[in-house]
């Protein structure tokens, strides 16, 4: 069957396509990817569409308008036709079913017939024609029909299409479906009431002389008017048994009323927070090398306060209510959930572009936790724990945080140091939190800079105003004696070098000094190395 | 020993300080109203008493206004830290006070009360976390040497009243510098009580009082103090 051939090589050559795989992911992020910043910019453009389209049609009710308002429709008709056939194009991978069937019948040994397979596309193609959307979709490309009047009703569906790219509305219609069950047990009761009553004013009232009861149409009008409360008074019962129906049934709708009032608040109660979070996540999406605070209390608030004076990215997360409206008050972005919850960091961008994540609430175990989960879905990022007992720090470390701050060590170590020696406490306190001004700054030493194959002692460190406080060095370059040396980490520290030590690429001078001196000490050391050396 | 340091409040904060003091072999006291809470300090092996610091014979009785240096209010309460700092302050004008506060309005208060320094114990986490993001070199070297157990130590000298310096200009001193120590700042008295930079490059005018701050391993900084403490400059 030569045509069964052809359609199974055209459906491996399209698996195969890097072409392919790339138009879809384009069109898929341009369309259904929620977090892709092309949709939000398609999302906007489709909205102007429909409400420039639709106000065009109402306007055209009463006034004849040119050829160009055709022109504009028929365009608006063709986006929105090309539209639903994109969609109907991603939702599935057609040749993927082709792709299988095949196969089953090459490992059954039977003959592979294209029927099945096309039905079961065809299938799967119409499963998406019949979903909501879709059909609300199509709906909304009819009015322009013409010749037939009546598909001008269809207007609305394009209003609905709204739906589609604003994710606030489509929020809506959620509501109502999670409360169907309660939405159907009003409408069960609000039903029988009507029908009740509806039987009544009639058996009353339609054989009464002036009544305005004729039918039982007129019955069931009257119900319905009185139950929702809204009681235009064009039908008046006027029989004392009519009039009792009517109070009872006044009374039932303020029930009604009430009942349906409740259950929208309620569910839309529930929902707010969902839909602040989604903005959150939304937020987030579009930052990049973000910072993850985990916990809102006093630590929390100093760190997201600093992060927010350098103009760093980062968004909140703390299990208390109460914390994350004190940081949305700061205009903070913050979601309330536990941080423990890898799903919720997922969403805050772990894994993808956070950079970092800081454990800090007041819980071990929780900062353990939090530091675990984190470890194993990015394992390059920045994880900065607190850690209350001291045991705790080299379970933090096992799990994976990259730096532990315990917070009582750091406090006994201020309050022991300054009851010793106030005025170098301070000083050294001053340099390292940079409060008075001066800075101790790494400065790298990078190939071609006229820093490399400097010895320390050709530096005037003085005449610039800086104070050389040491060299950092890999342990990979080769050791040098004759100078005070610490360990730090992988590295050497060399303290205060004397005049002969030789600087290579990678060494990392630490320098004190203030900010203008050293960066115009950095700048000089920018420069390459043989003009510096021609320099007079 | 008698003990030089007060540490008011025997929770894990204070048993931090308390190890700290330890480790430079300075002598100390824990004190707390709670018993349990000085038994439980006791138990880990440090010395602890139980008095109620609101009595002002109590803190007499344990050495405030006599041979304690300082003191230490690490008690969890703001209105308790502030009530101990007045009553030792009025006790010694000469004491030295530092106090922790949890909120930070109490900062205020504390120093008002007569706390030489207030620590906040939240905001310096807080500052630390964010260097180790935007530094996280200074923060290490800082940590490992200066802070940490390896022999790099920060000092303070005072230039006693017999000494050599007096009268003599600081770039005179550094030509007599052959210890491997940073000259970090100078506590200038003729130009207040902060603490001047080096970087500023001002050729300051010694006096006795005033103080050198320096940097450097444990041997070299005693010998550069016993230099600026000799009567006579070094040859």
């Amino acid at each position: 069957m030569p045509l069964a051939q052809s359609l199974v090589r055209l459906a491996y050559r399209q698996q195969a396509s890097a072409g392919y795989v790339r138009i879809k992911g384009f069109f898929h992020k341009l369309l259904t990817d929620p977090r892709s910043h092309r949709r939000a910019l398609f999302d906007g453009f489709m909205i102007m569409l429909v409400l420039s389209s639709v106000m065009l049609l109402i306007y055209e009710v009463r006034h004849p308008l040119g050829p160009w308002a055709d022109v504009f429709e028929l365009f608006v008709v063709c986006v929105f036709l090309t539209e639903y056939l994109l969609r109907m194009w991603l939702y599935n991978d057609s040749h993927k079913i082709l792709i299988e069937h095949w196969e089953k019948a090459e490992l059954m040994g039977l003959p592979f017939r294209a029927g099945p397979a096309l039905w079961a596309i065809l299938r799967r193609k119409l499963a998406y024609a019949t979903s909501p959307m879709a059909i609300i979709d199509l709906l909304a490309i009819l009015p322009s029909y013409r010749p037939l009047r009546f598909l001008r009703l269809f207007l609305l569906f394009r209003l609905l299409k709204l739906l589609r790219y604003t994710r606030s509305l489509s929020v809506f219609g959620q509501v109502l479906l999670e409360k169907r069950f309660e939405l159907a047990t009003l409408s069960l009761f609000v039903g029988s009431v009507v029908m009740i009553a509806t039987v009544a004013i009639y058996l009353f009232e339609a054989d009464a002389p002036n009544s305005k009861v004729q039918t039982l149409m007129d019955a069931l009008y009257w119900a319905v008017i009185t139950v929702t409360t809204v009681g235009y008074g064009d039908i008046v019962p006027i029989t004392p048994e009519g009039r009792v129906v009517a109070m009872v049934l006044v009374f039932a709708g303020i029930g009604v009323i009430s009942f349906a009032t409740s259950i929208v608040v309620m569910a839309f109660h529930e929902k707010m927070r969902e839909l602040r979070d989604n903005r959150v996540f939304a937020a987030v999406e579009r930052q990049s090398d973000t910072t993850i605070v985990c916990g809102y209390g006093r630590i929390g608030q100093v760190v997201a306060a600093r992060l927010a004076e350098a103009g760093d990215a980062f968004v909140i997360v703390d299990k208390s209510e109460a914390a994350v409206e004190l940081a949305r008050k700061q205009g903070y972005l913050a979601v309330a959930g536990d941080s423990t919850d890898g799903a919720l960091l997922a969403n805050l961008g772990l894994g993808r572009q956070a950079r970092r994540v800081l454990c800090l609430t007041h819980d071990d175990v929780s900062n353990v936790y939090i530091t675990l989960t984190a470890r194993q879905v990015a394992p390059d990022i920045l994880i900065i724990s607190r850690a209350n007992k001291a045991e705790t720090v080299r379970k933090l470390t096992q799990a994976g945080a990259t730096h532990v701050v315990r917070p009582y060590e750091v406090v006994a170590r201020m309050a022991a140091e300054f009851i010793g020696q106030p005025v170098a406490f301070d000083a050294l306190y001053d340099v390292v939190t940079r409060a008075a001004g001066v800075h101790l700054e790494p400065l790298a030493v990078h190939a071609g800079g006229w820093l490399e194959k400097q010895r320390i002692g050709e530096i005037d460190f003085g005449a610039q105003h800086l104070i050389l406080f040491g060299v950092i060095r890999p342990r990979t370059s080769p050791g040098v004696d004759g100078h005070v040396r610490y360990t730090l980490g992988g590295r050497h520290f060399y303290f205060n070098p004397g005049p002969d030590l030789l600087l290579r690429v990678g060494d990392i001078l630490m320098l004190i000094g203030y900010e203008a001196n050293l960066s115009r000490f950095r700048e000089q050391a920018g420069r390459s190395g043989r003009r510096r050396r021609n320099a007079p | 020993m008698t003990p030089r340091y007060a540490l008011f409040g025997c929770n894990p904060l204070a048993i931090e300080v308390a190890w700290r003091l330890s480790m430079v072999k300075q002598p100390f006291v824990l004190l707390d109203r709670d018993p349990a809470l000085v038994a439980l300090a006791r138990e880990e092996g440090l010395s602890a008493e139980h008095i109620d610091y609101t009595d002002d014979d109590a803190l007499r009785s344990v050495g405030i206004g006599g041979h304690i240096e300082g003191v230490f209010c690490l008690l969890g309460e703001d209105s308790e830290n502030v009530f101990l700092a007045i009553s030792a302050r009025a006790m010694d004008p000469s004491l030295r006070i530092v106090a922790v506060c949890q909120a930070p309005e109490a900062a205020a208060k504390l120093l008002a009360a007569g706390a030489d320094k207030v620590v906040d114990p939240y905001e310096i986490s807080g500052a630390r976390v964010h260097e180790l993001i935007e530094r996280p070199e200074v923060v290490e070297l800082m940590e490992q040497t200066v802070f940490g157990l390896q022999d790099l130590n920060i000092a303070e000298v005072t230039i006693p009243a017999g000494s050599w310096l007096h009268g003599v200009r600081l770039s005179q001193l550094r030509r007599h510098m052959v210890q491997n120590v940073i000259l970090l700042g100078v506590v200038d008295l003729e130009r207040g009580k902060d603490l001047i930079f080096s970087t500023r490059g001002i050729d300051h005018n010694l006096d006795h009082q005033d103080v050198l701050v320096v940097i450097g391993p444990g041997g070299d900084v005693d010998a550069f103090r016993e230099m600026i403490e000799s009567p006579s400059a070094p040859a």
